[in-house]
């Protein structure tokens, strides 16, 4: 039987797709992207590429093991105590990654559209649609993924073209090579970044053997817009300036020399990707959340729920406390991925070990 | 093969039920031509006549209800029968004309063979074994015809009740295309639909309904096109639905779908009989009530509410344009007054500096907030809408003339209400009575409040928010198992967008099943 009912594979393609956009374009930590001089068009899609490393190697396990997903897979290696850590690793990574686009946005919207909202009413009204996202379930997700897939990459279109009368090569100097080690560095690191979404995609039933090309082709959807949007970014602006910038892609259409009517229209683009942000959160909290009620036998929506509220509130938490959370953030963003790494790995390399010994 | 083999039993399971000329045994229990319902268990019919006039005079509260018409004949040949009938609902007449008579002048044994088979002059006729059935067919226009010392009677189809006339659809109108609508009628309906599929693949059943009123039902469905898996969980739920509730259309998809607040339609409620025919040809399954006009259609998507029988008439390009058309004027009527409310409240900076200045300037003097403005406007507009609707025809259209011009203009003269918004407001209903189906003109009124509400509490912001909670939920329906948004998500493969229209190729018979949303 298929579960979720309905759901498409088209959906979950769109979903996993988005969400890897939002977590390779977002989610930068500029700082040290830009102040290393990291060309990141070339470094974040060469990692979004190395990130599908381990997930195909998951995905081969599975298919050894017969395990529909990633959940039976883990049932299939671990006991249940290890089980149950297991998918609360996965979950502290899932709320990492779904918490980074949606601080993005929830930031962006309070500083440049409503300035004198209180940051709390902003989370407010992201937290409504991702919680109901989180208890109506995957096929909803899914759904929802695929009909603003549209629309989202619309819109990323637009603020490339809007964006084109203010490119200028000269600033991508200096060009790529100059800095290798500190690329070849940030490239290993950021591939981690992807992990969370890539691994959580596993949670979804397929069959045995179906994982791996779902993950590819969402990663082959991801790709070009990634690398476009970051390319366009280092255009708009010299390197120097990106590390101070927050969502630049969405920044970068002010570069547009004279007023217009497009450049007005730019609050529409930060509110189409914060649905995007949403639905990524939605899908990485939901599978977290199934994993995670699997383990503990309750429901699944209130695993979900209780996740996107954790996921506010860190996301709150960060805005309150800034500096201690930007510290904390940036050894996640390092160390983060780990979370969804070591025990996926772990559970492939024992499925892999169990089936051979079997 | 066994589904041609089920078609087989089905088709000939009618055709033996239909009695008419062929052979006459074995007898059956129950009504056929899923017309009767099965009564309350069966009961023998009584040998004796008296007992019979005694027991059906009880059943009918006859002498006290003056309709009910109980009569005794005798033949020639000195046996005696009794007709049974509501006066009203049988064409007595015929009953005189082609029953009575024929017996009082035969010299035949009495019995229901021989008088089937040589006495009387009807058409419709069949046996029946059951007392509680044979009286349900009494109560809904049937005569009944009883004989001294038989087990079973004769059942009459002499309905002659006074029905409406197949008139010209008035909800569904089109330019093109055929004009007539169902009646209240279900074999009328059921002829309707035949007329449109002649087609031995053409299922017509009795749906299982058993219900306070005795309101019949049928299932019509295409054999080949038509889920199986559907059919049979459509039977289930019918069977599961509570008997205290009066059938029609309206609380059939209420019982089906249990009583939701989501304002959306779940079922496709269709007067045209060659819609009808569209989506069973296209593997939908169509329930016809009796006493209700209109065929519930199901499963169904947003998109097959959204369509109209002219998309289909016209040609391919016209069509689609037509579709566009209709799916910008429900973006317009759901979206429109939000964001423009969001605009002018929260993100001027998105206006012109010339639109913005009109706006201000058409504002000076009204009292209330803008966001309260246009709430009053949306909710007088749907006062219009709703006055019009319940008074008489002519004294409805002067209404909306009325309400839309002349108090309009008195409110922007009164400084009540703007002129900005008001075309807002007015654009939206227009873009709102775009939508074909009117049950989704009205859940799009609702929703259009829904988002106008979310963006005076957060601007666009608000709006975003607003969506993604309605397309979460849009998704999330299932209409018998097909998502309320195929094929646009989930995708389904081989089928076209639901915005254009796809070429008409024929052979398309049960191609459908949610593939294709190129339906009426």
């Amino acid at each position: 039987m298929k579960y979720p009912p309905n759901s498409g594979r088209a959906g979950l393609i769109a979903s996993v797709g988005t969400a890897l956009f939002f977590c390779g374009v977002f989610s930068i930590e500029g700082t040290r992207a830009y102040a290393q001089n990291v060309p990141t068009y070339i470094a974040i899609p060469l990692a979004l590429l190395l990130s599908l490393a381990p997930v195909l190697l998951a995905a081969r396990a599975m298919k050894r093991a017969g395990a529909r997903n990633l959940g039976q897979l883990m049932r299939f290696s671990f006991s249940r105590v290890f089980c149950f850590a297991a998918s609360l690793s996965l979950a502290a990574g899932a709320l990492f990654a779904a918490a980074n686009p949606l601080a993005d946005c929830a930031r962006v919207l309070h500083k440049l559209v409503y300035d004198g909202a209180a940051y709390r009413s902003i989370l407010a009204f992201v937290f409504v649609p991702l919680a109901v996202l989180c208890v109506k379930g995957l096929a909803c997700i899914t759904r929802t993924g695929l009909i603003m897939a549209a629309p989202l990459a619309a819109s990323v279109a637009a603020a490339l073209l809007t964006a084109v009368p203010g490119y200028d090569t000269a600033r991508l100097f200096p060009l790529p090579g100059c800095e290798i080690i500190d690329a070849a560095s940030f490239t290993a690191s950021y591939s981690f970044a992807f992990l969370p979404v890539l691994i959580l995609s596993l949670v979804f039933p397929q069959n045995p053997g179906t994982h791996s090309k779902t993950a590819v082709k969402a990663a082959l959807f991801a790709l070009p817009f990634i690398t476009l949007s970051l390319l366009a970014v280092r255009l708009s602006y010299p390197a120097a300036m990106l590390g101070g910038i927050s969502m630049p892609l969405y920044r970068m259409g002010l570069v547009r020399p004279g007023p217009g009517f497009l450049l007005r229209l730019d609050k529409l683009l930060i509110m189409l990707w914060l649905a995007g942000s949403i639905i990524s959160a939605a899908l990485l909290l939901r599978c977290a959340g199934e994993l995670l009620s699997d383990a503990l036998g309750v429901r699944k929506g209130l695993t979900a729920f209780m996740l996107a509220l954790i996921c506010i509130m860190s996301v709150l938490a960060e805005a309150h406390g800034a500096e201690r959370t930007a510290v904390i953030r940036s050894y996640l963003f390092i160390y983060g991925a780990l979370l969804t790494l070591v025990p996926t790995a772990a559970a492939s390399l024992a499925a892999l070990f169990k089936r051979r010994m079997a | 093969m066994d589904r041609f083999q089920a078609l087989f039993r089905i088709l000939s399971g009618k055709i033996k039920s239909a009695g008419g000329t062929g052979a006459p045994d074995p007898v059956p229990r129950s009504g056929g031509m899923g017309c009767d319902s099965e009564g309350s268990g069966f009961r023998p019919i009584p040998k004796k006549l008296s007992s019979v006039e005694r027991e059906a005079g009880e059943a009918l509260n006859f002498p006290r209800d003056p309709d009910a018409v109980l009569r005794r004949v005798k033949s020639r040949s000195g046996e005696e029968a009794l007709a049974v009938c509501i006066s009203g609902l049988t064409d007595e007449a015929r009953l005189d004309e082609f029953v009575l008579q024929p017996i009082l002048r035969s010299g035949l044994p009495l019995t229901p063979v021989a008088v089937m088979q040589g006495v009387i002059e009807v058409g419709e006729v069949r046996r029946e074994a059951d007392f509680n059935a044979a009286l349900d067919a009494v109560r809904r226009g049937s005569a009944a015809l009883f004989f001294q010392g038989a087990d079973s009677c004769l059942i009459l189809g002499l309905h002659g009740f006074e029905r409406r006339q197949v008139g010209e659809a008035k909800n569904e109108q089109t330019v093109l295309g055929p004009k007539e609508c169902f009646t209240e009628c279900i074999k009328t309906d059921v002829a309707l639909i035949r007329r449109h599929i002649a087609s031995a693949e053409l299922v017509v059943e009795q749906a299982p309904v058993s219900n306070i009123s005795g309101t019949r039902a049928v299932l019509v469905y295409h054999f080949s096109a038509a889920k199986p898996e559907v059919v049979e969980k459509l039977r289930e739920k019918l069977k599961e639905m509570p008997s205290a509730v009066y059938l029609t259309g309206g609380t059939a998809e209420q019982m089906l779908f249990g009583n939701t607040l989501s304002p959306m339609p779940r079922v496709l409620l269709t007067e045209r009989p060659d819609r009808a025919a569209s989506h069973i040809l296209s593997g939908r399954i169509a329930l016809l009530i009796d006493g209700s006009p209109e065929a519930v259609i199901l499963p169904i998507t947003l998109f097959s509410l959204m369509n109209s029988p002219e998309d289909v008439y016209m040609n391919r390009a016209v069509g689609s344009l037509l579709r566009v058309i209709r799916y910008l004027g429900a973006l317009l009527s759901v979206l429109m007054p939000g964001y423009f409310l969001s605009l002018a409240l929260y993100h001027q900076g998105i206006l012109s500096t010339e639109v913005l200045s009109t706006v201000v300037a058409s504002r000076r003097m009204v009292f209330e907030p803008i966001g309260a403005e246009l709430l009053l406007l949306l909710i007088i507009f749907q006062l219009i809408r709703e006055a019009g609707q319940r008074v008489p025809g002519s004294i409805g259209q002067a209404i909306g003339i009325i309400g839309g011009l002349i108090m309009g203009q008195a409110a922007v003269s009164a400084h009540l209400a703007s002129s900005v918004v008001l075309i807002i407001v007015a654009a939206s209903g227009l873009g709102n009575f775009c939508i074909p189906d009117y049950r989704t003109q009205l859940a799009a009124s609702y929703i259009r409040l829904a988002f106008v509400i979310s963006a005076w509490l957060g601007g666009l912001l608000g709006m975003t928010s607003a969506l993604i909670v309605m397309l979460a939920r849009l998704a999330s329906i299932e209409s018998f198992g097909m998502p309320y948004l195929a094929p646009l998500s989930p995708k389904r493969r081989a089928a076209r967008p639901a915005l254009f229209r796809g070429p008409i190729t024929g052979g398309a018979i049960g191609r459908a099943s949610g593939k294709s949303e190129d339906v009426m």
